[in-house]
């Protein structure tokens, strides 16, 4: 668009976006690739979701994960056992591909309902009059007043343990960081020239958060995500661990510790392994939260 | 003024290195200081000046700076050899420094006293509150009362700030300042007073200057001699007098005609065409040549050699090794 | 500068007592009855009665979070469900030892955070450099309740140094506030490594460098002091998490401590004192983060100039 001329509503303000956006994703993933620790985040991250995908494939829930096998308890790594069996008798390796499948889709599923529930009041807040920003900003200040795992405790110490109040405890306690970045984000957006031309051409309010400041403020918004499903993790398996989460005998990571804590004098297979899956997960995420925000504001590195 | 050589810089070579290219800052550079003597350092912005002053120095950093080759002989040792303590003993004590920016080269988190003392105690062996006692002087002698010693660099004034570096630069009594760009940052007024009371303290203390400028006046308000320096390499030499009066070299011929002179009426200034080249890709030969008016084809392929011309009057261009006239040229340097 | 903190202090009183009002709406929603957990079995329908009236548990919500609050400030946090002993006595018994654990977790932490992260910004892309940061990477990405049982298997169990549950002396605070700060360490590393490489660039570092300083002077004296603030930051944040986030990790040690204690409570059913645990820990929390604040100022004096100019 050399020539000025008053976009129509069709052409100006819909396929101009849409192009940029694409060669914009390009050279992001061109600038992810190479960062190598990233791109080491994101194999890592794939291996595991692949062997979650398919562990019924590898190991079958009922016989091997679940049951208890009293003959072979507390048997170190072995060629039958890669990484041991715990104190029933039930392979690890087999119970840590499975407890994948429970961690990794909570985590995804909190961060999900954080960033939606967060993002919208961060909109409302950074739109909205001023008062109504103070007002929420302040309640968010309060949230954040209290250390997420401390929160998430309280909430599921007060509902009873279960899946549901652990993703609704994991889950409000991540809103406020998605809360403050869209507000920050449409805070800074939300005079720029786009917006008034939107407001110009009778777009209202509603309209302009989600076709206009939703999608710009998505970059820190998929940085702070990834970094948070790696905290979500991590606080899914302390709650379990101290017996506020996923239940045994499923084999959640956390629970699987806390299960084998009793028995680490003798058999330290029973903890330790369970104990890297988290830690490798986690480290995936990070590495690739932190090549993500590389890539997507090549101003701040360095 | 004795003719001791007190500092002499032989063929040096600096580059910048980064993953993707090469800076050559500076190349093949050959200058010298003689005791109790000021030379202004000339040129253009990226010209490779500060460069120079900050390897003297070895404080070019490194990463990305290399120096690849060549001798800076300060009393006859040459520092790019010489051992690591030597070098301290050197820095501040013998020659200091003074940077172009007085914003950001004091450390904010510390009283300017103490940031002057600190150099103090550090070369002369005294106590803390001799030293301290001896910083106060030296604001005093900067122009600056003592009973600011205990203030921080945001509560003063950016040619305060100024002052007490050059307070700093002459606390151990140094041969040599090495004064980089030292009135860029300031107001015009400040610049003036800061000036002078260079020159006071250079005839006071008897201390050999190099300042680094791009300003033809401060150079003729404060230096003896002076080196035109272009694209890394100093392309003409010699006594304030010699080069003001008789400019040689077509660059400085361009620079002088680029500045407004009061006494003369000029219809416009002439500004040298073209910029400075890439740094990180050099044109052979004479590398002033893509910008000489009066380049022939030799200046494409070959280097011109230092040429004595007069006195010292020393320069590097091919119209005064003989190998041609351009009588256009001569003509306009006269 | 005293101004300046009375009103920051006055800003924090709104944010407890809005922390106090979630937790305690979060506590109101706990399915059971309290009484019965109060009595146990074993009651009659009159002590059922008159426990809900001295317990207040006939009012409505507002009166009981009001009366909460005012008990609160006077110190008084109710009565344990489960050993009948006063709310604040059980906390203030336990307090101590998590205190302890704590700093000795943030001693460790920023004394090994900053010694590595200066040492890692000094030598830039050596391999102390690579290997320092990587370990950072991964002691961020390490669940600490996991580090703190691999500790005990080797030095505890395995090699036998330390002890891994009795509470007793010195030697018992090492393996958990190792485990409990390492966290912090790697992050402090981090934040160290970072802060200091974008000082030692700038401009009164070189000026130190023209001094003739030692180099060690030149990085601890003048760019490690302009690279505190975040560092100091980041420290008293962890702090913070060190206090009042040590839940899990006084349980892998069975460390006697508040954090220890708000477990034991909640499997308990203890509300009283999961509930005044909750909002303290998080009072706390919050004026750390004062303190933290407050901190900077002894370490620039431009933000200290602020506060006088504020305070004034």
């Amino acid at each position: 668009m050399n020539t000025t001329i008053i976009p129509s509503k069709n052409q100006g303000s819909e396929i101009l976006p849409e192009k940029k956006k694409k060669s914009q994703l390009v050279s992001i993933w061109k600038r992810l690739k190479k960062n190598k620790l990233a791109v080491a985040g994101l194999i890592i991250l794939s291996f595991i979701g692949l062997t979650a995908a398919f562990a019924n494939v590898l190991f079958d829930y009922n016989t091997v994960v679940i049951q208890q096998n009293a003959a072979e308890r507390l048997q170190p790594p072995s060629a039958k056992h890669w990484l041991g069996t715990d104190e029933l008798g039930r392979d690890i390796l087999a119970r840590i591909v499975h407890g994948a499948r429970i961690s990794i889709p909570i985590a995804f599923t909190t961060i999900l309902i954080a960033t939606v529930v967060g993002g919208l009041i961060g909109a409302i807040s950074g739109y909205g009059s001023k008062r109504v920003d103070n007002f929420i900003m302040r309640i968010m200040d309060i949230f954040l007043a209290i250390p997420g795992i401390l929160l998430s405790i309280a909430i599921v110490a007060a509902l009873g343990p279960s899946l549901r109040n652990l993703l609704i405890a994991i889950s409000i306690a991540n809103i406020p960081p998605f809360a403050r970045i869209v507000r920050a984000s449409v805070l800074s957006i939300r005079n720029e020239e786009f917006i008034e031309a939107a407001r110009a051409i009778g777009a209202n309010g509603v309209r302009i958060i989600f076709k206009h400041i939703i999608p710009n403020s998505m970059a820190p918004v998929i940085v702070q995500a990834t970094l948070c499903i790696a905290g979500s993790i991590l606080e899914i398996a302390a709650l379990s661990f101290i017996g506020l989460g996923i239940q045994p005998p499923a084999p959640e990571w956390g629970a699987m510790l806390s299960g084998g804590r009793q028995y680490i004098r003798y058999a330290w297979w029973i903890c330790a392994f369970p104990g890297i899956a988290i830690m490798l997960t986690i480290l995936s995420l990070n590495l690739l939260g932190d090549g993500l925000r590389d890539a997507l504001d090549p101003k701040l590195k360095n | 003024m004795t003719d001791r050589k007190l500092l002499e810089i032989r063929n040096l070579n600096v580059e910048y290195r980064t993953d993707d290219e090469i800076v050559y800052a500076v190349n093949s550079l050959d200058l010298s200081l003689n005791s109790g003597e000021s030379l202004g350092l000339v040129g253009e912005t990226g010209a490779g000046k500060s460069t120079t002053a900050l390897s003297i120095l070895q404080l070019v950093a490194d990463p990305p700076g290399k120096t690849t080759s060549g001798e800076i002989l300060f009393e006859g040792e040459d520092l790019l050899k010489a051992k690591k303590d030597f070098l301290r003993h050197i820095r501040g004590n013998k020659i200091s420094m003074i940077f172009q920016d007085p914003m950001t080269s004091l450390n904010p988190v510390y009283s300017v006293g103490d940031q002057i003392a600190e150099v103090i105690y550090l070369h002369e062996k005294c106590s803390k509150s001799e030293a301290q006692q001896k910083a106060a002087e030296m604001l005093e002698t900067v122009g600056i009362p003592k009973e600011r010693y205990d203030e921080y660099p945001h509560q003063f004034s950016g040619g305060m700030k100024q002052r007490v570096v050059i307070a700093m630069s002459i606390a151990c009594s140094p041969q040599l300042i090495l004064a980089d760009e030292p009135t860029t940052a300031l107001d015009v007024t400040i610049q003036a007073q800061v000036l002078e009371l260079m020159n006071d303290l250079k005839v006071k203390f008897n201390t050999s200057l190099l300042l680094i400028t791009h300003d033809l006046g401060v150079v003729a308000q404060v230096c003896d001699r002076v080196a035109i320096m272009y694209a890394g390499e100093i392309v003409e030499i010699g006594t304030v007098e010699e080069v003001f009066e008789n400019p040689k070299h077509p660059y400085t011929v361009g620079l002088f005609r680029s500045i407004p002179q009061l006494d003369e009426k000029v219809d416009r200034l002439k500004p040298i065409k073209g910029q400075m080249p890439d740094p990180t890709n050099l044109p052979s030969g004479c590398k002033f040549h893509p910008r000489c008016p009066h380049a022939i084809e030799a200046c494409t392929k070959i280097q011109p050699a230092m040429t004595n011309v007069k006195g010292t009057h020393i320069v590097k261009c091919f119209i005064h090794e003989g190998k041609f006239e351009s009588t256009e040229l001569m003509e306009e340097v006269k | 500068m005293h101004k300046f903190i009375l009103r920051r202090l006055a800003m924090l009183i709104p944010v407890i007592l809005g922390v106090s009002f979630i937790v305690f709406s979060i506590m109101d929603l706990t399915p059971g009855d309290p009484v019965e957990m109060y009595l146990g079995d074993n009651y009659t329908d009159e002590a059922h009665a008159s426990m809900t009236k001295e317990l207040g548990l006939d009012k409505p919500f507002i009166v009981r979070y009001l009366s909460f609050i005012g008990n609160a400030i006077q110190g008084d946090f109710g009565i344990s469900y489960s050993t009948h002993q006063r709310v604040l006595d059980e906390i203030l018994a336990r307090f101590p030892n998590t205190l302890v654990l704590a700093i000795a977790a943030l001693f460790f932490a920023i004394l090994a955070g900053i010694i590595l992260g200066t040492i890692s910004a000094a030598k830039q892309n050596s391999i102390f450099d690579s290997t320092s940061t990587f370990a950072a990477l991964i002691g961020v990405s390490m669940p600490n309740f996991w580090f703190g049982l691999m500790l005990i298997i080797i030095f505890a169990a395995g090699l036998g140094w330390f002890p891994s549950s009795e509470f007793s002396g010195v030697k018992s605070l090492v393996l958990p506030a190792i485990a409990l700060g390492t966290n912090s360490l790697a992050i402090i590393t981090r934040m160290t490594r970072s802060s200091l490489l974008e000082t030692i660039r700038q401009d009164y570092v070189r000026t130190a460098r023209a001094k003739g300083l030692k180099e060690y002077k030149v990085i601890i004296k003048h760019a490690l002091r302009n690279a505190m603030i975040p560092i100091i930051t980041i420290s008293g944040l962890q702090f913070g998490f060190l206090i009042s986030g040590a839940v899990v990790i006084e349980t892998v040690f069975s460390w006697p401590g508040i954090g220890r204690l708000l477990v034991e409570a909640i499997q308990l059913k203890d509300t009283p004192i999961v509930l005044s645990l909750v909002v303290i820990k998080a009072t706390m929390f919050t004026v750390i983060n004062l303190g933290t604040d407050i901190m900077y100022a002894f370490f620039d004096p431009r933000i200290r100039a602020q506060y006088k100019a504020k305070g004034a």
